[in-house]
Order: C-alpha cells, then sequence, then structure tokens
C-alpha cells in the first residue's frame, strides 16, 4: 500500500508527528520527527503551534499607583498625541508570549532643538511558566524585573516580583522587593523600595466586590488582582 | 508610600469607582511626590489633586466622558467634557474641551493589521493665555 507524504511545514518549524500507515491492522507508531526525516511511507500529521497571548507580567501596572482595570481613568490622556511631535511604536509579539515594544519620541523644543527619547520594552514568560521576566531600556535608566507569576501558598493566591533599576550613568539605583495578594473581593500590593538615599514603603489595596449577578468570570484570571 | 528613612508619609492616593450600567463615576484624590503633607490640620495639604470622572458608554460607537479636576492647593479647577466616536473598528475620533477653552482632537486610522495612524491637535481657543498650539503624529507598527 502507498502513502502519500502530506508536509506543509517550512524548515526548522515545530516539530512534526508522524504515523505510518501499516498493511495490517493499523498499530500506529507516534514519533517526532524533523521535516528532513520523513519517510515517503508515512502520513505526517503537523501539529498546530500554541500560541500564547502577548501579556504583560502581572505587577508591570499601566498606572504606578493605581491600576483599576475597570474604571476608564484614561478616557482623556489614552490615544491623544499632541504632546509630542511625532511618536513611533513599534510592537512585535511571538507565538511563546514574548513581546518587544519600541518607543520613539522625537519633539522640536522652543529653541529649535530637537528632542528625541528612546523607550525598549521587552518582556517573556519563563519556562512556560507563570514567570515572567521584563526588561525595560531608557535613554535615562534601565531596569530588569522579575515576575513570579501567581501562585498559591496554603489556598490563597499571591505574586511575588522584584525589580533592579539604575540611572544612565551608574549611580542611581533602586531596587523594589514586591507582594500582591489576591483574594475574592480584594486585593493586595505592598512593595519595598530600596533607593541609595532611602528606605520607602507602597502598600495599595483594592476593594472591588462582585455584585450579585456579577460573575468571576467577567474578570480577565491574569489580571485579576487588578479588580479587572 | 511611606519613606521609612525620615518617617514621612510621602504620598496617598485614593480612588473610589462606581459602575452601573453604561455609567462609570471614578473619585480620585492623589498626592503627588514632591508635595508631602507637612500640616495635617490644613486639608489643602492631604491631595494635590482632586477629580470625579464619569463617563457613560452610549453604544459601541459612542462614549462621552465629563471629568472636574481641583488643586486644593491653588484652589483653582479645570472642567473638561469629551466625546468619543469610532466609526468603525479601524477608525475612531475623540474631541475634548476644557473650561480653560483649550481644544483637544485626535484621529486614530488603523490601516490593516500592521500599520495605525494617528493625529492629534491642541488648539486654545479665545481666553487662554498660557496653552499653545500642539500637533503631533503619532505610527503604530504591530508585527
Amino acid at each position: 500500500m502507498s502513502s502519500k507524504v502530506v508536509n506543509t511545514a517550512p524548515q526548522n518549524s515545530a516539530p512534526i508527528t508522524t504515523t505510518p500507515v501499516p498493511s495490517g491492522p493499523p498499530a500506529s507508531v507516534v514519533r517526532t520527527v524533523k521535516t528532513a526525516e520523513v519517510s515517503p511511507n508515512e502520513v505526517v500529521v503537523i501539529t498546530p503551534p500554541v500560541v500564547r497571548p502577548a501579556l504583560k507580567p502581572n505587577s508591570i501596572a499601566t498606572e504606578p499607583w493605581t491600576s483599576f482595570g475597570t474604571f476608564d481613568t484614561r478616557i482623556f490622556k489614552d490615544d491623544f498625541c499632541h504632546e509630542k511631535h511625532f511618536t513611533g511604536k513599534v510592537k512585535a509579539s511571538s507565538v511563546d508570549g514574548a513581546t518587544f515594544n519600541l518607543k520613539e519620541t522625537a519633539n522640536l523644543e522652543k529653541d529649535n532643538a530637537l528632542k528625541i527619547k528612546d523607550e525598549l520594552k521587552l518582556w517573556f514568560p519563563l519556562n512556560y511558566g507563570p514567570q515572567y521576566l521584563h526588561l525595560r531600556v531608557k535613554d535615562t535608566d534601565t531596569r530588569v524585573h522579575y515576575d513570579n507569576g501567581i501562585t498559591q501558598i496554603n489556598g490563597d493566591k499571591v505574586n511575588l516580583y522584584a525589580s533592579f533599576g539604575w540611572a544612565r550613568n551608574l549611580q542611581n539605583y533602586n531596587f523594589k522587593l514586591g507582594l500582591a495578594t489576591v483574594f475574592k473581593d480584594f486585593n493586595s500590593d505592598t512593595r519595598v523600595r530600596l533607593t541609595s538615599d532611602r528606605v520607602s514603603i507602597r502598600s495599595m489595596v483594592e476593594y472591588c466586590p462582585l455584585r450579585k449577578g456579577d460573575s468571576s468570570l467577567q474578570r480577565p484570571p491574569i489580571r485579576a488582582y487588578r479588580c479587572a | 508610600m511611606l519613606d521609612i528613612t525620615k518617617q514621612l508619609l510621602l504620598k496617598k492616593d485614593l480612588l473610589v469607582g462606581y459602575k452601573h450600567k453604561e455609567w462609570d463615576v471614578i473619585v480620585k484624590a492623589e498626592q503627588a511626590f514632591d508635595k508631602p503633607t507637612k500640616d495635617f490640620s490644613n486639608f489643602a495639604e492631604w491631595f494635590s489633586s482632586l477629580s470625579l470622572t464619569t463617563t457613560y458608554t452610549h453604544n459601541s460607537k459612542q462614549k462621552y466622558a465629563a471629568s472636574v479636576e481641583a488643586d486644593p492647593a491653588k484652589a483653582s479647577w479645570l472642567a473638561t467634557a469629551l466625546v468619543e466616536y469610532k466609526y468603525n473598528d479601524k477608525s475612531l475620533t475623540k474631541v475634548a474641551v476644557n473650561s480653560a477653552a483649550v481644544l483637544s482632537v485626535m484621529v486614530k486610522k488603523t490601516i490593516n493589521n500592521l500599520w495605525a495612524v494617528s493625529g492629534g491637535a491642541q488648539l486654545p481657543l479665545a481666553g487662554d493665555k498660557t496653552a499653545k498650539n500642539k500637533f503631533g503624529v503619532q505610527i503604530d507598527l504591530n508585527i
């Protein structure tokens, strides 16, 4: 019995699962092979790659002090682009959830000097787990941020995170260690910040009860602790 | 936010929001880092910005918003009204005008899955001498 090889996968693609076509009763053997290893007597089944959404780490907030995703607190700021003469944004995401953001702004100052600012952000999941590494490089400072993801300790959902940042002159540094907790109706986020001249602590508590008829599914699971 | 080194309350923020059907009401009190409270008996030093924002989502295309922002230390306030209109999934316009007679306009056009272009302008109408004309262009590339 002849068989036909169906191979639409590009080179260096995800592993391909193949099943030999027997002449007798089917006794399928499944193995993972590279494209070049496929025999003409095998039927190729291509497993589609799992696409991971390009989500930001939980502890990276849109607004530094309040992150209430439910409420539209930024409607007066978002989308307006007149503060800078030119803004260019590039966003690239991979199927593994890694994301690259580049933002360039150019502004013509009063003295006709062109002021350009750069901002680069890169974040990706570690080992396909809930952990994320987030890197931000600006023309003034750099920050490396580790997010441990929402994990359960004794049934309570917690998110540990830490970040280390330094200025361009490599002198002013800061270190943050944070713990966020996720409960049914309220969440908290507390972080200790260490700089070269100050130790400070910031705490935020969000109380966001589900009303009668609301479903907990209305809260996006990843950003649940943002009261979203 | 507490400065443990100097034992000083650096900053406190408070947000209370209520959502009912198409209405969102947000009361926000924020304190700037450079304005810590030195005299707690003076309420004007508690927060550097107080705001009340209301948004009404009429349908998937139209959204309306109004905001009043006050600075307790300067005893000044600014009211802003905003209209957001989505022509379709690819085109968006926002128009805002505030009590200082400053008009802000933006238009966003999503060309395809990769490209989007926005244009914005701020135009002081009669009255405000401090505001200036501002123009900007934004290009988004999503790979």
